[in-house]
């Protein structure tokens, strides 16, 4: 749901003011986007929902702290992407041949895949294609084509140079393509990607 | 981008002014997906050059670039197999055209905000943040109350605090250090019941008290199965510990009693003991006081020295003087069997003319002590009375000292 700037200020000042209706109208606004933001980045469908839920609640109840000057959607992806770090961090997983045994089932049970979401989320080809790449091609990636932030600002929300940032897009596009060719051919080598994201 | 430069790139793969472009050139250390293995050096250049020109299409699209994007559209379609490429990226990227269903999160995100007050109206909420400031004040002011009346209920600690300190301290030593402590106050005990008699000499001036070493020390008890290393003739200052040796700091702890004064037992003139006609040897009070401990060894009794009180004795009768006579082997022995021993002096005095001391009927330490001369006060048929007092050194240590008095009519009975 896109949204004229004027428009989100005003919802913002109305759900600072302890207006619902306004605050519902930002988390329709947005929850769209970022709860696919983080389903790429994460691959998991409840952990996407957890973190969406909790980075509305720590921007809503903080309003009276946003900056008028920046866009909504920057400050909202900001909270959020700290959250999924910060989570990413605590759930490393216990071993990467755990992990690599999950993948390697969800790729042999096609069936029990359907039923679970977590498996669900490797049947989609281009969420395992991306599952391949490094977390900054990813993101960068991901940013830069599902949710057309410019270079400079995906540079200024992940604090780095726009070459960086340029040379992650630019390799992580390739391996992409290289991994959707691969998973949709029908390799029968296992995924890398299984041992670099992995949740406990 | 002209056909020019795209020839021109074909050549190193890289940009015009030689320097790496990530935007345009290819990255050599990242394997082309493009590669064709066996390809030559000509076919992996056009191979990078083409991923070059397809990642600046695609960036181009993504800034919304149209001129970039139509110059790097127009050199990737001059390629052979160009426009593929463009098509296959494109169907790579478009599955992020299509966003992933995604469940409502309003009522949940909302119910979880309301339970924070962020929908409270203005003036609700700072009567929530009132309330809020008066509960924690509120829970502050008791808290710190119970604390306040828990601090003034808690009797202060007796004792100084360097005793604490010290409890504490003695706490940390080590079992060896708690062991030389033990050794040093044993060592301590033994000196004190240990101490060698005093002898008096007889002197020009009336009461005056000279003191010499004592020939035999004062040693609870038959000690010499404890003193090995003891010469028989060098004195012995100290003495391996008897059984008794318990017994004697209690009994001197009486002896330093203020309540009994120093020397009450022992007046060495006729006034001064009259003065006190009824004053009970302190010794007797001392015993008398450590009952409990006495009645740890059941049976003491009290050895004199016959012979040496008897030659005493002797020669205050061969000149009587009112000046006190040295005796020069008390013994004080509580560890002897009572009736056996005291039986046999009750033989020696009477044989010594003493017979009206009668030992038969001891029952008691006093009686062991007053029957057995170290309390008593006069000797009936005698003119020598005889007394012991107990004199505290400079050093703190005792002395038992056996006063002599020539003149037995001054004493009291």
């Amino acid at each position: 749901m896109a949204m004229q700037k004027a428009e989100e200020q005003r919802l913002i000042l109305k759900a600072a003011a302890g207006d619902r209706d306004s605050a519902s109208a930002l988390i329709r606004a947005h929850q769209g986007s970022l709860y696919a933001y983080l389903l790429r980045m994460t691959g998991r469908s409840d952990i996407a929902e957890d973190v969406t839920q909790e980075a509305f609640v720590r921007v809503l109840t903080n309003l009276d702290r946003f900056d008028p000057r920046f866009r909504f959607s920057t400050w909202l992806f900001t909270i959020a992407r700290r959250l999924y770090l910060n989570l990413r961090e605590k759930k490393k997983p216990a071993s990467e041949s755990d992990m690599l045994g999950e993948c390697a089932k969800a790729a042999t049970q096609p069936d029990s895949v359907e039923a679970d979401d977590y498996r669900a989320s490797y049947r989609d080809t281009l969420q395992r294609a991306l599952m391949t790449l490094s977390v900054e091609q990813r993101e960068v990636v991901v940013l830069f084509h599902q949710h057309d932030w410019p270079i400079w600002l995906i540079a200024e929300q992940l604090t780095m140079p726009e070459g960086t940032v340029k040379s992650h897009l630019h390799r992580g596009r390739i391996k992409l393509r290289e991994a959707v060719l691969e998973i949709a051919g029908g390799s029968e080598r296992t995924p890398t990607f299984v041992s670099e994201e992995a949740w406990a | 981008m002209s056909h020019n430069t795209m020839n021109n790139r074909s050549g190193g793969g890289s940009s015009d002014s030689g320097v790496f472009d990530p935007l345009n050139d290819s990255d050599p250390r990242i394997d082309s997906g493009f590669a064709i293995p066996g390809a030559s050096a000509g076919e992996a250049d056009l191979r990078r050059l083409m991923r070059s020109r397809l990642n600046a299409y695609f960036d181009a699209e993504g800034n919304r670039d149209r001129v970039a994007a139509r110059e790097a559209l127009h050199d990737l379609s001059g390629m052979p197999g160009g426009s593929d490429e463009i098509a296959a990226m494109r169907r790579v990227l478009g599955g992020f055209d299509v966003r992933p269903e995604h469940p409502d999160l309003t009522r949940v995100v909302l119910a979880k905000v309301a339970k924070r007050g962020t929908f409270l109206s203005r003036p609700a909420r700072r009567r929530v943040s009132a309330a809020r400031v008066l509960i924690a004040c509120s829970l502050l002011v008791v808290v710190g109350t119970f604390v306040y009346i828990d601090r003034a209920s808690t009797a202060p600690v007796d004792g100084p605090a360097g005793a604490i300190s010290a409890v504490v301290e003695a706490q940390r030593s080590d079992a060896a250090e708690s062991v030389r402590n033990l050794a040093r106050a044993v060592d301590s005990l033994r000196s004190d019941l240990i101490e060698p008699v005093g002898a008096l000499v007889a002197s020009d001036a009336p009461h005056a008290i000279a003191k010499r070493e004592p020939q035999r020390s004062l040693a609870m008890g038959d000690t010499s199965g404890y003193e090995e290393t003891a010469s028989a003739n060098a004195p012995t200052a100290h003495a391996t510990a008897m059984p008794m040796t318990r017994l004697m700091p209690i009994i001197q702890a009486d002896l330093d009693s203020k309540r009994d004064g120093l020397n009450l037992a022992g007046s060495n003139s006729a006034s001064a003991r009259r003065s006190e006609p009824h004053a009970q040897p302190a010794v007797a009070r001392a015993l008398a006081a450590a009952e409990d401990a006495w009645s740890i060894a059941p049976s003491p009794s009290v050895l004199l020295d016959n012979a040496a009180l008897d030659a005493s004795i002797r020669a205050h009768q061969a000149n009587p003087s009112d000046a006190t006579e040295e005796v020069r082997a008390l013994r004080l022995d509580l560890n002897l069997d009572l009736g056996q021993d005291l039986a046999l002096d009750a033989g020696d005095f009477s044989n010594n003319g003493f017979s009206s001391n009668d030992f038969s009927n001891i029952d008691s330490i006093d009686n062991a002590l007053i029957r057995g001369g170290l309390l008593t006060k006069s000797r009936p048929g005698s003119d020598i009375a005889s007394e012991p007092e107990i004199r505290l050194r400079p050093d703190g240590s005792r002395t038992i000292l056996w006063w002599v008095f020539p003149n037995a009519a001054d004493v009291p009975k």
